[in-house]
């Protein structure tokens, strides 16, 4: 292959940013992770492995599991509604298929908030919702969803449910249909060939959007605040809130380390699943 | 083999729907004359009017375009620049950079927050625009990295061959075969990364001084106490120009087919 | 007419350890139509990537026009090619595809326009200037690829298998445009095929490449009738190889005559291949030789023994390479 330019040159801007912004303020992280917080506010160099001593502490640790809970809930949703999506979006014929191609960009494009937004006028004591329920007598007091546990699962199905569906669409997309015909040939049932043939290969995509479900889902703090008011509290929150409250950065840094190792595990398991270098449908 | 039943087809309709439901109302609830939200006061342009003469948001949103465009600006050097520089052969220093350039979208938002925010209060840079651009750049590198990674990997080198076979020049050949063959990609990438760093509220809350007000952070928190018919006007505005940036996104990719 | 452009002079190459060009020698005259022609993997490819400067060579000398253009970057070389998949750019259209390389040279608009349109005329494509790529057929593709190379008028024009993804018809009538092309440039042609019909209707000589060596350099007439060894012979045409006494003959299906003189022979096949019956004769000491004549058959069955002659003059002795 002719090379068209000096690679060197061209690398270097990437090389800067990365190991600048990137690298060393990972490993800046992981230093910090082990540092203990000043009495006032601040940091103090004195080595101590207190802060992950404090992330197992019970009251840590629940927060831990109650996040990893929704996460696993939210994820275990936008698979059952995203996968069938995706799947049946690739069948459409084209001029439909970007029909839906552009009402899904629309809400993907759209700034998180704002689409959270018409959840919390749907949700709110005698809001929508309420207001419809009452109407045809189905209860008769308002529900009190809004900062409740279900209203934010449905916020995080809602803003999640895209990064699925562009994944297994683009797998589907992908698939050779005369794959699926050539079992059917062979005398599958539709039922038959959609368990050997058609999930099968469309399971990079799967993985693909349960990872861009999950891994985000794991740090979404704000819906928690702005759909759950105070009573759910997400790991997200606590490092939020140990930066901005408490300023303990020493802790909050030891969290972020544990959540980005979980992180780092699943991108590797999927690379090992999937042999593939990058997230199916990210575009 | 390729047929749809119907009951897919109304699965598809009914989730689209559901998808737009508190779009829909934001939009219908932001022409609410009533100030509260479960109440019908009739049509009303009013918090419309309020808005615009609200200097505290204009003066936000402003920051929000600047930061935005300098953010896509510096992605598009960096990550256009990476895109062709990697496209052949890639070294293991080269994946391993490749990998942790692709972490602040893989990664949790919140992680990508705090790392700016403990080194950037270590190394003493006072938070506003600078700090702010260079956490927004960081997630829209990857952007403009792989869109425009992946339109080069379908690019066949035999152009290449061909005009510098014609006589043209390294710089010729960037600038008349292969920018030409990107540029789409590049705007996919740009028009992608503009919207995720308008958006964004979590780093920008780590990363952002008092001096510099953003539309999202303001949107949040308010937010956070419920909403008002002014917010609802907001997103709409939002929307409208979300849905014009992805018409221009569709445009361009239809014209990318082509070829 | 007999000015040599080009040179090649004991060209290697190697890709990791596998020898693609094993020292190849070949002094091609000004105004020639040149083939190479080999299957694939003989390195053919690799020869006219070399002379375009596509890839480097790793011993040996380029000379064109009288220099040495061994390390002569490609955009320098007063060559062009025409590439196997066209390489048009898809983003401009057949116009600016074909005004390309004079852009780049800085000729004056007018002019450009004017020899843009003569080789439009000469592809036969007027009036095709602003339709883009995409829109065009294959055969339609072919033809601005060589406008797009011609146009700058270069001493020496490579063409890698241009005609290999058309269909019959239209290579066959692609041959022929061509090589009238050729003649009315004076441009000289090296042309790479893996068809040997092709190569023998439209060379001036033929170059019979096998595993990165030059078999054998010689006029289509040549390559023909006198093939040097046994792997021309049995490329071209399909001679038969026959051995007597310690030495290698090859000749040609057409000349063996049935029914005439005393060589014993058993008929073990009929088919009809290529537009002529072949038969197949098992000799005494086990040899197999391949007759072909025009028709579609040939009153004789299978297992009949008959008598076989041919002339010694179509015996030509061949070094024997497998």
């Amino acid at each position: 292959m002719v090379k068209f330019i000096k690679n060197k040159v061209l690398k270097f801007p990437i090389y800067f940013y990365t190991i600048s912004f990137i690298l060393l303020p990972i490993i800046y992280l992981f230093i910090l992770s082990f540092m203990s917080k000043a009495e006032t506010w601040g940091i103090e160099f004195v080595s101590t492995l207190d802060n992950y001593k404090n992330v197992f502490d019970k009251f840590y640790l629940k927060i831990f599991l109650n996040s990893l809970k929704l996460a696993l809930l939210s994820t275990f949703f936008v698979a059952i509604i995203g996968y069938p999506y995706g799947y049946f979006m690739a069948k459409l014929n084209n001029k439909w298929k970007k029909i839906f191609m552009i009402l899904l960009m629309i809400p993907f494009w759209t700034s998180g908030l704002i689409r959270l937004n018409g959840w919390i006028i749907i949700f709110r004591s005698n809001g929508v919702l309420d207001k419809l329920l009452m109407m045809f007598n189905v209860i008769e007091k308002p529900l009190k969803l809004l900062y409740s546990y279900p209203a934010v699962l449905v916020g995080m199905i809602y803003f999640l449910l895209p990064f699925m569906i562009l994944a297994v669409y683009s797998s589907v997309e992908k698939m050779d249909w005369n794959l699926v015909e050539a079992a059917r040939d062979l005398g599958a049932s539709s039922f038959q060939t959609f368990m050997t043939i058609t999930f099968k290969l469309t399971i990079p995509g799967l993985l693909s959007g349960l990872i861009l479900t999950f891994v985000p889902s794991m740090g979404l703090f704000y819906i928690a605040e702005v759909l759950g008011g105070n009573k759910i509290v997400l790991i997200g929150s606590v490092i939020s809130e140990q930066i901005t409250k408490g300023r303990n950065l020493p802790f909050a840094a030891a969290l972020s380390v544990i959540l980005m190792i979980i992180t780092s595990i699943i991108l590797r398991l999927y690379k090992k699943i999937s042999s593939k270098d990058e997230l199916e449908g990210l575009f | 083999m390729k047929k749809i039943s119907k009951p897919a087809i109304i699965f598809l309709f009914l989730i689209t729907i559901l998808n737009y439901l508190p779009i829909i109302l934001t939009v219908i609830y932001s022409f609410n004359f009533s100030k509260i939200t479960s109440v019908w006061g009739g049509f009303s342009l009013k918090w419309y009017k309020l808005l615009f003469e609200n200097r505290d948001i204009q003066q936000s949103f402003i920051n929000s375009l600047i930061l935005a465009f300098f953010s896509c600006f510096f992605a598009v050097i960096i990550g256009v620049s990476a895109a062709i520089s990697m496209r052949n052969k890639q070294t293991k220093l080269d994946k391993f950079i490749t990998y942790f350039s692709t972490l602040p979208i893989m990664i949790p938002e919140i992680i990508l927050g705090m790392l700016f925010m403990a080194i950037f209060s270590f190394i003493n840079i006072p938070f506003g625009f600078i700090t702010l651009i260079i956490a927004h750049t960081s997630f829209c590198i990857p952007y403009v990295f792989l869109i425009v990674k992946s339109r080069l990997i379908g690019m066949d080198d035999t152009l290449i061959e061909a005009a510098k076979d014609l006589g043209a020049s390294n710089l010729q050949i960037f600038v008349d075969i292969v920018l030409p063959y990107i540029y789409p990609s590049i705007i996919s990438g740009v028009l992608l990364s503009f919207a995720m760093s308008f958006d964004d509220v979590v780093i920008s809350i780590f990363t952002t001084g008092s001096t510099v007000n953003l539309l999202a952070i303001k949107i949040y928190t308010r937010m956070k106490t419920g909403v008002t018919p002014e917010i609802n006007a907001l997103a709409t505005i939002i929307l409208i120009i979300t849905v014009i940036i992805i018409i221009v996104f569709e445009r361009i990719n239809s014209k990318h087919e082509k070829f | 007419m007999n000015e040599i452009i080009l040179q090649l002079k004991n060209v290697k190459k190697s890709f990791n350890d596998n020898d693609v060009l094993k020292g190849i020698t070949l002094d091609v005259k000004k105004g020639e139509f040149i083939t190479l022609l080999g299957s694939s993997g003989c390195g053919k490819t690799t020869t006219i990537r070399i002379i375009a400067g596509l890839e480097n060579l790793d011993s040996g000398e380029v000379i064109l026009n009288g220099k040495l253009i061994n390390n002569l970057e490609p955009n320098k070389r007063d060559v062009n090619t025409v590439f196997q998949n066209y390489a048009l750019f898809p983003h401009m259209n057949v116009e600016k595809n074909i005004s390309y390389g004079l852009k780049i040279k800085k000729i004056p608009k007018e002019q450009i326009d004017e020899e843009v349109k003569q080789a439009l005329k000469l592809v036969q494509l007027e009036g095709f200037e602003k339709r883009m790529t995409n829109e065009l057929s294959g055969g339609q593709k072919q033809r601005v690829a060589i406008a797009r190379a011609i146009v700058n008028k270069p001493s020496v024009l490579l063409l890698d298998e241009p005609l290999g993804a058309l269909d019959l018809k239209l290579r066959r009538q692609m041959q022929v445009e061509l090589k009238k092309l050729q003649k009315q440039l004076g441009i000289t042609f090296i042309y790479i095929t893996h068809d040997q019909e092709e190569a023998i209707n439209m060379s001036d000589r033929i170059v019979v490449m096998n595993n990165g060596v030059f078999e054998q350099i010689g006029t289509p007439n040549e390559i023909y009738y006198t093939p040097k060894s046994t792997f021309v012979a049995s490329f071209i045409g399909g001679a038969n190889i026959y051995k007597i006494n310690n030495k290698t003959f090859a000749i040609r299906g057409e000349n063996i005559e049935i029914n005439k003189g005393d060589l014993k022979a058993k008929v073990i096949e009929k088919s009809f291949v290529g537009g002529q019956l072949k038969i197949s004769f098992l000799l005494d000491d086990g040899q197999i030789l391949t007759s072909s004549h025009s028709g579609v058959d040939y009153p004789l069955d299978i297992n009949q023994t008959v008598n076989i002659f041919w002339d010694k003059k179509y015996q030509i002795e061949v070094i024997d390479n497998g």
